[in-house]
């Protein structure tokens, strides 16, 4: 009977002082700083550049007339220029470009028609339909 | 003497094959894939309203549509001022014959209602280019939801004018609450608006060149070979920068050689791409080997290159050029920009140049080239076609390449070196000039900035990179730029 009170006092005192353990949070764990560029460790994946590829998928709309302009991919302040070049209204476009990666839009110009896209996904679908609200 | 030309001749070859009338359905939708729904109404209207149609208190409803699936609907047409409510045509020509729609109420609701057609002619001085309106043909309807086939001739001041027109539907009336609807237009004449141009009338576009890229868009508006600039980095220059003890690590300076870069592939109207100018600026070097520099334009046969011109060679032994300046025994096409570095940008004395201070400063040596691309016809390339790959040959040895990292090798490249030392590349794996644990001996930065002083550490000059590539390149996107914290200037070399 005494053993048994000992025995339950140890697994009461054994108990208390577990929950005060701190136990490693996998969530905690942050990757050592490293000090020389030796010890840098990164993914197999990781490309090492300061530039991404983004795909583009420009939707064509159909006109009643061939309808050429030139279709400008860009900055939204226009002082860098992915991609320009000539084509149809009607023309359905897969590009490929490459932008820095600090960048989150694209500014889209067809003549008149300026559209903004953002670029947080690595691929974006264009068209030149502006959505007008349906006032009455 | 600059020429005037006209896209206009193409076109109206086609209006007269494909276009003999302006037409309102209601049918088309702008999104690929519909949602059903008001939505469906909405992609349809903005479909039209792309496509120069103009609408003023009009929406498209699915509900007891005139033909088809959809019609248009005004609002409730309780207000006798005829502007309340109106359908715009896009400018066309007027042909001569009927103009035919589609109309009907809502419902029996309102004491009156009426459906007034007008003309509006151009005015180059007036808001929108819209003159005066002419009104031609009113409509009253009789209250209640019969089907009212409108047919209407084109007045004869306007028809086969040759002069631009829109026609314009006015929806009014007072009481009650019914819709007017309209649907099936069909206007007999050339259509004459461009959707890419604020949907003004189509007009002359001034191309001394006659190739049909616009003046204000040409980069070279007197030569029809040439349209487009496309530059890479698209402003100012990047930073190439090597370690050249490949395949032994090194200090990680990263000032092996450091170069400025910037090209442009310049394409024609046709968006092939004709020519390459490309600007190499020799900044540093920060070693004693005798390095080349080369880059390789992947899955391009050297056969694509016409010529090339601007390469700086000093008489390497291993030069062996083809006469389009491409090197030859090469899959690929490999321009070999220059053959020794140190004669290039000789070294003002002492160690290196331009890498340690104290040494004084050698002005930066630019190399500038000129690559011409085959223009047969079938065989021309396009901007997609183009990934270049720069690499420098350590040393005067022609098959010891240091590439960026993954960075294919040429044909020349000697492969016995593969996995030597610390290099870990794996050529069946696609990897290439990376370290067991992934580190490379090259990096490539899309703008011009400092280098490090000889054996300074990188990471010890720009504070966040470590961090950005610990982070495989989430954290830091910005490490280069000269944010506060980010740099040590004290471990750069800044003229």
């Amino acid at each position: 009977m005494r053993n048994r009170k000992i025995i339950g006092a140890l697994v009461i005192l054994v108990m208390a002082f577990s929950s005060c353990l701190k136990l490693p949070n996998p969530t905690e764990e942050k990757p050592t700083t490293p000090v020389k560029f030796g010890e840098i460790k990164t993914d197999p994946n990781f490309n090492w550049t300061t530039t991404r590829i983004v795909d583009i998928e420009v939707l064509g709309l159909s006109t009643r007339t061939p309808i050429y302009n030139t279709f400008k991919l860009s900055t939204k302040d226009k002082a860098s220029v992915f991609y320009q070049g000539k084509h149809a209204m009607s023309e359905n476009i897969a590009l490929k470009i490459t932008i820095p990666a600090v960048l989150d839009s694209v500014l889209m110009e067809f003549g008149s028609i300026q559209k903004t896209y953002s670029v947080a996904n690595s691929k974006v679908t264009i068209d030149y339909i502006i959505n007008y609200p349906e006032e009455e | 003497m600059k020429k005037i030309v006209s896209i206009l001749a193409l076109i109206a070859c086609a209006i007269q094959i494909n276009a003999q009338s302006v037409t309102l359905e209601c049918e088309t939708s702008s999104s690929p894939i519909s949602s059903g729904g008001s939505r469906d109404a909405a992609d349809r209207r903005n479909y039209d309203i792309a496509n120069c149609w103009g609408f003023g208190g009009v929406t498209y409803t699915n509900i007891s549509p005139l033909s088809g699936s959809f019609s248009t609907q005004s609002g409730s047409a309780t207000n006798l001022n005829p502007t309340s409510f109106w359908i715009k045509s896009p400018w066309f020509k007027p042909g001569s014959g009927n103009i035919t729609l589609k109309t009907k109420l809502s419902s029996s609701s309102g004491s009156s209602r009426y459906l007034r057609l007008a003309y509006i002619p151009y005015d180059a001085n007036a808001s929108y280019k819209e003159g005066t309106r002419v009104d031609f043909y009113t409509h009253t309807f009789t209250i209640n939801t019969s089907v009212v086939n409108i047919s209407e001739a084109i007045p004869s001041a306007i028809a086969n004018s040759g002069q631009p027109y829109k026609i314009i539907a006015l929806m009014f009336g007072s009481g009650g609450s019914s819709r007017i609807m309209t649907d099936s237009w069909n206007i007999p004449g050339t259509y004459w608006a461009d959707p890419s141009n604020s949907c003004y009338p189509l007009a002359l576009i001034a191309d001394a060149d006659s190739d049909g890229v616009a003046d204000d868009d040409d980069a070279y508006p007197n030569d029809a070979t040439k349209a487009y600039n496309n530059f890479f980095p698209a402003a100012g220059y990047g930073t190439l920068m090597f370690e050249d003890l490949w395949p032994a690590t090194g200090d990680y300076d990263f000032n092996d050689l450091v170069l400025d870069y910037r090209y442009n592939l310049i394409t024609n109207a046709d968006n092939k791409v004709v020519e390459m100018d490309g600007s190499v600026v020799t900044r540093a070097i920060g070693a004693s080997f005798r390095n080349g520099f080369a880059f390789q334009m992947n899955g391009i046969a050297p056969n694509k290159i016409v010529s090339t011109t601007g390469p700086k060679y000093h008489g390497a032994s291993w030069l062996n050029n083809a006469a389009n300046g491409t090197e030859n025994g090469q899959t690929y096409a490999n321009i070999i920009v220059f053959d020794d570095a140190q004669k290039v940008l000789p070294s003002p004395g002492g160690s290196g140049t331009n890498v340690i201070p104290a040494n004084g400063r050698v002005a930066p040596d630019t190399t500038n080239l000129v690559i011409t691309f085959v223009t047969t016809s079938g065989q021309e390339l396009q901007l997609s076609d183009f990934d270049l790959n720069p690499y420098i040959i350590v040393n005067q040895i022609r098959g010891k390449e240091v590439h960026l990292p993954n960075g294919v090798p040429s044909t020349l490249n000697n492969p016995e070196w593969f996995g030597t030392f610390q290099d870990d590349s794996k050529p069946n794996e696609g990897k290439y000039y990376k370290t067991k644990n992934n580190l490379p001996w090259a990096l490539s930065i899309d703008s011009s900035i400092p280098y490090t002083h000889t054996t300074s550490d990188l990471i010890d000059a720009y504070l966040r990179f470590a961090d950005w590539a610990q982070s495989n390149g989430t954290l830091y996107t910005d490490w280069y730029v000269n944010n506060p914290g980010y740099r040590d200037t004290n471990k750069l070399f800044i003229p």
